[in-house]
């Protein structure tokens, strides 16, 4: 199979089962998703919520390029949306749970709005519960990957919401923390 | 709400640092030249944001063929140029010879006709032997 | 009923008050008196959801206090094609509707709420047209409530009646942040006056006493909202000198809190803000755009906005447009949500490659060409919103052509103020060009322009309620058809396109050198197009610049060029950037307008002669330590918390010892500095120690100096290099070198 090749861009076993999958990662691990995008677009359609300005679809054209001789036709595999406050993030899964997608949805970067100190947490925690609940459901019939970063530490206040997001799904992967400069691994001499 | 897809420089700040590798391995005189060519590719990005192509890469390379040919159709231009200019400069040549000769004659005659008039009938035999001369003769005919 | 009176006059300030609703200050046309009225202002607002939720919040707020009426409505939002079923509550007064909405807010989150955080300004144009500077019609009963109003003219008369406004300039004798102040420098139309600071407060009993007298409409200040208010109420409380700065003596000055924010790319921080009651405190130096449209542009935007004067003054035009779209939906009976829910639609990947894009940004033919005429397309963006009908509500069309008839709330926000715009543009030409209405006009041509040019933003806003980004794509999608359609016009007619950037084209063509040789180029652009172009003029020369860094690379907004006019024209120099030093920006702007004397090529050389000594001037100057330090400060800014700088710039370093000596720093706030030699490299200006010329790094000063002369003086064949070279050589007056652009031109 032409496409077989192309499991070696994703982060997760494919072909993915319906369950909540979460990445978590520096820049919401952004390039890995659009490698986990443009794999599963290879093979069918796909729906991405991006909630950080993070669906760079240069990136996936690029990356799908060696892999198909019609690059148009996967490209109009993805169908997207972006929400651009937490308020619309909520709005934007809602709608899309009205017709839930068969096939893999992925949330691009998910807390980025819910970081904003424009919004108060309580509000923050009320619409990342709600749309967890609704995410929740959608899994039932097909897989949901929601990539996320680690809290800056300049809203170190809000990582109740990384712990409710994270409590939330069935499989986590966390890119390991890099070491600091002055701590990087020193291979002992004997 | 900001901007999500890369803006055209940014494609081609991507496609030129993708470069670095094969630049960098370059003689240093065809890196003078790679980065001549990527300069021109720079000359078309507001078409090339326009054209909205999958594959901005696709339209510099476009950019570069366009703005080569441009150059060539230039010297092409030029050259062409330099040969009619030639030609002119051949033919403006001849022609001040001719008129020299022709100014010769002219003086030489009025001198003549000064000095020794009743040998004027000769000098116009001269000239219509040279001419019986120069006259265009069949190869066939040709002695 | 009670017998009423009639009173006739200009609205001058509008607030909540909480016994009667509202107060409203009017100037009387009648006696020149300024008189203060009450008028009882019910308000609704909505709430829509489960039914089950909507009767939770009905059982909790039926009985309250100040709930007028509860009652279940059909009412449209914008963005639904049905009409909705909310609950309408009516509230007695602004003040109690907005203390009540905060309160179920917290206890029914997830109900969807309408118009109700709306500024009462805007309620009140909506419910009775009256806007600041209305000329107004009242009745008025017994116990001063305002029982009836009827506004006289519209927010769109070109040349309104306006009431003779009284203006009090107060202004400290030197910036406060660098030195102290002596006195105040009192101003009016009537009168000047200095008042020496002293420790008693004499200088404040004669400020109360002239302003009780002159009684100001508008009280204008340098610093009065960071310096100037604070430092005269405090002195009148340590000193017990009473000072009435409201002409409503029964409320304080009230202070709206400081605030950093994001715009147009730019972190913008704006200080606290002194506001007043019954009279408007202006800052200038506060007000965003005083330098650009002053106190008669202010008295537009406010008018045409409904925004409060004082808030006029201070906030971005982004505000305005803001207000003014959602008195257009109170207009039209439509609801005005409270946050705004809508998402994206769906796109594919390759949609998403097409739409993101911006405006047509072209790369110009480097160097100087004479006889080039530029042509604007006049309010582009708003003109294709308008002719598009592109609204975030409203079917988007795929081009120019509108998919839908019937105009929605953008397009229809816009049409009045593009037209009045036009319209007070053509009557400025109605007049000799030093006459004073031209002037007066002028600015307030300029406060609508700003308007027009946010309100294109303003779709793309995350925030707008009005905002779609569809709609934003929509817009930048028809300036790049409509650009297209005058670049094709163009060619067919003959001329060469130099340039294209956004909304602009510069084109040349043998033999057309006159504004008439451009008219039917431009008649045939304006019927391709649809859309109005204009001759912005035609230039005697002008030189497309290359990037800074490769001189190879045109760069699509820098240039420079002389109109047939005279009137220079200058883009994306250093003259133009806010952080370029004074002097330095004065220096570029006198070479350019020295060059600017040529009117033909071969007249350029001895221009450009005297271009050159000037910066020769300059630069022996500046070595010579003429320049002073205020002339040399670099006006930087620092667009985050300093804590989150990796790297150290100048700016930063600068910020950082302001921290040090205890001032707040706050994101996109300015910072002056000024480089100096040895350790530390930089001297923040407002720490307000004295600096000597000699502390100063020429060596930097000396650099940009080249690089701002090297702009001007590059596209006629003297670049930086040889400036740098030059630079070196000790007071030797230079000649200058023989140019290739000359030296084509003579040959």
């Amino acid at each position: 199979m032409e496409h077989d090749r192309s499991d070696s861009l994703t982060l997760f076993k494919m072909p993915l089962p319906p369950k909540r999958f979460l990445a978590i990662g520096t820049h919401a691990l952004s390039n890995r998703m659009l490698q986990l995008i443009s794999a599963l677009a290879l093979r069918q359609t796909v729906t991405v919520l991006d909630c950080g300005n993070r669906s760079n679809m240069y990136a996936v054209a690029k990356l799908i390029r060696p892999y198909t001789s019609d690059p148009v036709s996967v490209m109009n595999h993805i169908r997207l949306s972006r929400a651009f406050t937490c308020y619309q993030v909520l709005a934007m899964i809602r709608a899309t749970a009205k017709n839930p997608p068969r096939e893999p949805l992925v949330l691009l970067d998910l807390l980025a709005t819910f970081l904003d100190e424009d919004v108060e947490l309580k509000d923050s925690q009320r619409l990342l519960t709600h749309s967890l609940g609704i995410l929740e459901s959608m899994s039932h019939f097909a897989p949901v990957v929601i990539s996320t970063r680690p809290i800056p530490a300049i809203a170190e206040n809000r990582s109740v919401l990384l712990e409710r997001l994270k409590a939330s799904v069935e499989i986590c992967w966390e890119e390991p923390l890099p070491l600091p400069a002055d701590q990087e691994r020193q291979l002992a001499l004997f | 709400m900001g901007r999500t897809i890369a803006s055209i420089t940014q494609t081609w700040q991507e496609e030129e640092a993708a470069l670095n590798r094969f630049k960098r391995a370059l003689r240093k005189d065809d890196q003078v030249l790679l980065d001549e060519l990527l300069v021109m590719s720079r000359l078309h990005l507001a078409e090339a944001s326009y054209a909205s192509n999958l594959y901005p890469l696709d339209m510099y390379l476009i950019a570069i063929l366009l703005e080569v040919y441009k150059q060539l159709k230039d010297t092409q231009r030029k050259l062409y140029n330099r040969d009619v200019l030639k030609d002119q400069a051949r033919l403006e040549e001849e022609d001040v010879f001719l008129k020299l000769i022709t100014n010769y004659l002219e003086i030489s005659s009025e001198r003549q006709q000064v000095e020794a008039p009743p040998q004027q009938k000769e000098h116009e035999l001269q000239v219509a032997e040279i001419e019986a001369a120069c006259a265009y003769t069949d190869f066939e005919e040709a002695p | 009923m009670s017998q009423t009176h009639s009173f006739t006059g200009w609205l001058l300030d509008l607030y909540l008050n909480q016994e009667q609703g509202l107060s409203l200050w009017f100037i009387s046309a009648d006696d020149d008196s300024r008189v203060c009225f009450g008028q009882r202002f019910p308000v609704s607002f909505y709430a829509a959801g489960p039914n089950e939720t909507l009767r939770a919040l009905w059982k909790t707020v039926s009985g309250r206090q100040g709930v007028l009426s509860l009652s279940r409505q059909r009412k449209r939002d914008v963005f639904e094609d049905q009409l909705l079923d909310v609950m309408a509550i009516k509230m007695e007064s602004p003040a109690s509707q907005i203390k009540l909405f905060h309160e179920i807010e917290e206890i029914f989150p997830d109900l969807t709420y309408y118009d109700a955080d709306l500024t009462i300004s805007t309620r009140y144009i909506a419910r009775y047209g009256a806007f600041p500077l209305a000329l107004c019609q009242l009745e008025v009963d017994q116990e001063g409530l305002i029982q009836s109003i009827q506004v006289l003219n519209d927010r769109w008369e070109l040349l309104p009646e306006l009431p003779p406004l009284r203006v009090l300039k107060i202004c400290p004798d030197s910036d406060p942040t660098r030195g102290t102040v002596q006195s105040l420098l009192i101003h009016s139309d009537r009168f000047e006056q200095r008042l020496s600071l002293d420790s008693q407060g004499q200088y404040l009993q004669t400020l109360d006493q002239i302003l009780a007298d002159y009684d100001p409409d508008i009280l204008v200040s340098d610093w009065g909202d960071s310096w100037l208010i604070p430092f005269l109420l405090k002195q009148s409380e340590e000193t017990g000198v009473p000072l009435q700065l409201n002409r409503d003596t029964s409320r304080p000055v009230q202070w709206q809190n400081e605030t950093t924010y994001f715009s147009y790319g730019h972190i913008i921080y704006r200080p606290e803000e002194a506001h007043l009651f019954g009279r408007c405190h202006i800052d200038r130096k506060a007000a965003m755009m005083w330098s650009d449209y002053s106190l008669a542009g202010t008295l537009e935007m406010a008018r045409v906005t409904t925004l409060p004067i004082e808030k006029a003054a201070r906030v971005s035009p982004g505000q305005g447009i803001s207000a003014m779209q959602v008195i257009t939906a109170l207009e039209k009976d439509v609801l005005v949500p409270y946050q705004k829910r809508q998402f994206e639609e769906f796109k594919t990947g390759l949609q998403l490659i097409q739409s993101d894009r911006g405006g047509m940004v072209y790369q110009p033919i480097i160097g100087l060409h004479t006889d080039v005429a530029q042509i604007d397309f006049i309010s582009m963006y708003p003109a294709i919103i308008i002719l598009g009908n592109i609204s975030p509500e409203v079917p988007l069309p795929n081009g120019l052509t509108p998919a839908h008839e019937d105009l929605g709330v953008v397009p229809l926000t816009l049409k009045p103020l593009y037209e009045k715009r036009v319209a007070i543009k053509q009557k400025i030409r109605t007049y000799p060009e030093k006459h004073p209405m031209v002037a007066h006009l002028k600015e307030r041509a300029q406060a609508l322009k700003w308007l027009l040019v946010v309100c294109f933003g303003f779709l793309g806003y995350k925030n707008a309620r009005y905002g779609r980004i569809e709609a934003h794509e929509a817009v930048t999608r028809g300036g790049r058809e409509v650009l297209l359609r005058a670049k094709d016009v163009a060619e067919e007619e003959g001329f060469e396109v130099l340039h294209m950037y956004v909304d602009a084209l510069w084109v040349k063509k043998k033999g057309c050198n006159k504004p008439g040789h451009f008219t039917e180029l431009i008649k045939k652009i304006n019927h391709r197009t649809g859309l109005t172009i204009n001759l912005d003029g035609v230039y005697r020369w002008v030189a497309f610049l290359p990037s800074k860094v490769d001189p190879r690379i045109p760069v699509a907004n820098r240039y420079f060029g002389v109109f047939q006019s005279g009137e220079i024209k200058v883009r994306g120099l250093e003259a133009r950037r806010r952080d370029t030093p004074v002097w330095i920006a004065g220096v570029q702007r006198e070479m350019i307008s020295l060059l600017g004397r040529a009117c033909t090529p071969s007249e350029l050389k001895s221009c450009l002669q005297d271009a050159f000594n000037c910066f020769q001037q300059a630069l022996q100057d500046l070595k010579s330590g003429l320049i002073q330090p205020e002339q040399l400060v670099i006006n930087g800014k620092v667009s985050y918390a300093l804590e989150a700088y990796k790297a150290s710039t100048a700016s930063v370093r600068a910020a950082r010892q302001m921290q040090a000596a205890g001032m707040a720093v706050k994101p996109g706030m300015r910072v002056r500095f000024v480089y100096t030699r040895g350790e530390p490299d930089v001297v923040a200006w407002d720490l307000g120690s004295r600096l000597e010329v000699d502390a100063l790094d020429l060596d930097k000063y000396v650099e940009l100096l080249i690089r701002a002369a090297s702009s001007v003086l590059s596209p006629f064949g003297i670049p930086a290099d040889i400036l740098r070279e030059w630079s070196l050589s000790e007071g030797l007056q230079l000649h200058l070198p023989a140019t290739s652009y000359l030296e084509a031109n003579e040959g």
